[in-house]
């Protein structure tokens, strides 16, 4: 095959994984996690919007139980049926995640759902869905240290009971919370808005190790600890960088805080 | 004055009446959420908010929907009084949107919590609040219910409604508090097949009787999606409970339970047990009232634990890990309050642990660690709390009960322990400053 026929084909392949990113509204006046199609053959193409529907329906449920005490985090969920990324997020060029950026999406979660023998050896759901840290994967492409933008986890978990409904399933708002907790402080921290980065981060610390006591393997469990590592850093990062600026006030609570335990310990003299 | 006007100062002249006339055993009664109040003699209030049916993507709900979400409410209503009534010194209302008015939950807690005012909880009474929201998604009905209590402090304390617990230990002090005091339940899948028996039920039970016997002669009462339901419960005997129209229609009396302690037919809780949580608190909010007997408290402490252990055996920890673990909280607050200091700590410490991200139980575990014994406080662990503050603080920076502690710990390591302080003096100086001014900042 000559280079010319084998560019013409490369082209169209990657214009055909291109067509699959389509666009979609974010929710105006707050940040958005973008929940696009997943792929894999449990669902046939007429039931994907509709699964899109019932799992944004049972993710906003959710966070308005989970969240009723966190009024002020304004979140929403939006689904962008016909969008599918591909699985190994080759698809996130750096132009597309900067027009995520900077229409305020800080989580995009997609994936591959399809079935595997369960107990007794009946068919069940299982899915691997990725979530997309924008904000993180933002700097990664700018060259800015960020670890762990782009996280990958199995349902049902390991030893998990089996469930049957591929929205219940992945509808794991504890999931969702933590990664929006990292990326939004992460973010805050770029915007130098110190206090509230800080907070977002500890947060995001407390559920990533909740998170991690999943009996995670491999990737997904290294994936994990790398961005657990991160938000940790980013929340030292909160405390130095806020007491070396000038605007930060003198009796800012970070100054009670040392960078190297960030959420815990205090700082010493 | 409007017409309207008028009937809404002689409606809420009849409820205070009422309340008089009930004195501070049991009173019920409907109010519009403009002018909601509580009965003033009441140890523990319960209102109940509307449950609306949502509009969504602009679309006007089912005329069922409508018609279920005022049923349910009555239902509610009647089911939470029906609960307690088995406490002491009780008040229930039902409370009723005007048309195209809001129920706020937080004017309401703001009215009945403001000191002093005509309406309001005197300092030391409590008020459980329940509402809920029914909705169509995809075909299908939810419903969801929602909870909050308060309870008028008048102690000055930094956040007046909510419940707070001293630990102490020597000269130190210091205030705990709830991981919280509101709980949005899980939304509920009903059948239309569920909803018509709702209403099925509602007409069968809401059965007005000349007398409170099941043989004596009864009619329905008529009930419209249109218009709440207006009556008010002016007397209780044994499970029947006495209606009377608040628009001048017939009265009478209604059975709310077959059998002594069993769930009426018409009873949510077969399918919401929510309401078997709903009456866990009320008992826990009635505990913290001055008025009981030794033997009241007892009975409504296991009351308070029947109610709990209801819910969650019909409803597992993933599926409402906060209802969990305030549950666990409040059976630690109980067990402290009893004296039974480590099995309470066990409790604070579950509690954490199903409420990770939560500053309330982080620092509740915390004070419950430095206080269960004389010889609890020392060096380490005084360093360790001062660490579980910091911690806390780091999920919730504004909550200024724990600026208010770690305060009066600094100020315990300087009046008292210099020779504990992890700080050297001008630092632990400089660390009081910045905590007082952020518990001085807006």
């Amino acid at each position: 095959m000559s280079n010319k026929w084998l560019a013409l084909l490369l082209a169209l392949g990657a214009g055909a994984a291109q067509a699959a990113i389509v666009d979609c509204q974010p929710q105006a006046g707050s940040f958005t996690v973008l929940l696009s199609e997943p792929t894999g053959g449990l669902l046939k193409a007429t039931e994907l919007k509709p699964y899109l529907e019932r799992l944004q329906f049972e993710l906003d449920q959710n966070r308005n139980a989970q969240w009723i005490n966190l009024p002020d985090t304004p979140v929403r969920f939006v689904i962008c049926p016909g969008r599918a990324p591909a699985l190994d997020g080759r698809d996130h060029s750096p132009a597309l995640v900067d027009g995520l950026h900077t229409r305020r999406v800080l989580l995009e979660v997609w994936g591959l759902l399809s079935s595997e023998p369960g107990p007794g050896g009946a068919a069940q759901p299982s899915a691997q869905l990725n979530y997309l840290l924008v904000p993180l994967q933002q700097a990664a492409n700018q060259r800015e240290a960020a670890a762990g933008a782009l996280q990958r986890l199995r349902y049902p978990e390991a030893g998990a009971a089996p469930v049957l409904d591929p929205v219940q399933l992945v509808a794991r708002s504890s999931d969702i919370d933590a990664f929006v907790a990292s990326a939004f402080g992460f973010k805050l921290l770029r915007e130098r808005s110190f206090d509230p980065a800080h907070r977002n981060l500890c947060r995001a610390d407390v559920l990533l190790a909740e998170l991690a006591k999943r009996p995670l393997a491999g990737r997904a469990k290294s994936e994990l600890e790398g961005l657990r590592a991160f938000v940790l850093t980013s929340a030292g990062r909160a405390i130095s960088e806020a007491k070396a600026d000038a605007a930060y006030s003198k009796t800012g609570l970070l100054r009670l805080r040392a960078s190297a335990k960030p959420c815990d310990e205090e700082a010493k003299p | 004055m409007t017409r309207r006007r008028l009937h809404l100062v002689l409606l809420r002249m009849l409820l205070s009446l009422l309340a008089a006339l009930a004195g501070p055993a049991r009173a019920a009664g409907m109010e519009p959420c403009s002018y909601a109040s509580v009965f003033p003699g009441a140890a523990l209030n319960a209102l109940v908010l509307p449950y609306h049916a949502e509009i969504r993507d602009g679309r006007v709900p089912p005329p069922e929907l409508q018609l279920a979400s005022r049923q349910i409410a009555a239902l509610v209503h009647l089911e939470v009084l029906m609960g307690l009534l088995k406490y002491h010194s009780i008040g229930a209302k039902h409370l009723w949107a005007e048309p195209g008015e809001v129920c706020d939950v937080d004017v309401i807690i703001g009215r009945i919590t403001r000191p002093g005012a005509a309406g309001a909880l005197r300092p030391g009474q409590g008020a459980v609040l329940v509402w809920g929201r029914l909705f169509e998604q995809a075909g299908e009905f939810y419903l969801q219910s929602y909870l909050r209590f308060v309870r008028q402090d008048g102690e000055g304390s930094e956040d007046g409604a909510a419940e707070q617990l001293w630990f102490k230990n020597g000269p130190l002090q210091l205030r705990g508090s709830l991981p919280t005091q509101a709980i949005a339940f899980a939304p509920r899948r009903i059948s239309r097949a569920e909803l018509a028996q709702v209403d099925r039920d509602f007409r069968q039970a809401m059965v007005l009787r000349s007398r409170p016997e099941r043989s004596a002669p009864g009619r329905a009462i008529e009930f419209s999606p249109h218009q709440a339901l207006a009556y008010w419960v002016s007397e209780a005997r044994g499970d029947w409970l006495r209606l009377q129209s608040q628009q001048g229609g017939p009265g009478g009396w209604v059975q709310v339970a077959t059998q002594p302690g069993e769930q009426a037919a018409w009873s949510l809780q077969r399918w919401l047990p929510e309401l078997a949580y709903v009456d866990a608190v009320s008992a826990f909010v009635r505990l913290r009232v001055d008025g009981l007997t030794a033997a009241q408290r007892t009975r409504t402490a296991a009351l308070m634990e029947q109610g709990l252990s209801r819910y969650e055996r019909a409803v597992p920890a993933d599926l409402a890990p906060s209802a969990w673990g305030l549950a666990s909280a409040l059976r630690g607050w109980q067990a402290w309050e009893q004296g039974r200091y480590e099995a309470a700590l066990a409790l604070f410490e579950k509690a954490q642990a199903q409420l990770p991200a939560y500053a309330g139980a982080r620092q509740l575990a915390a004070l419950a660690r430095v206080s269960v014994g004389p010889e609890a406080l020392n060096a380490d662990s005084a360093a360790r709390l001062s660490r579980e503050l910091m911690g806390a603080l780091a999920l919730a920076p504004d909550n200024a009960q724990l600026l208010s502690n770690l305060e009066r710990l600094y100020s315990f390591y300087e009046q008292q322990r210099p020779d504990w302080s992890p700080f050297e003096p001008e630092a632990l100086r400089e660390r009081q400053l910045i905590v007082r001014a952020a518990a001085r900042r807006p």
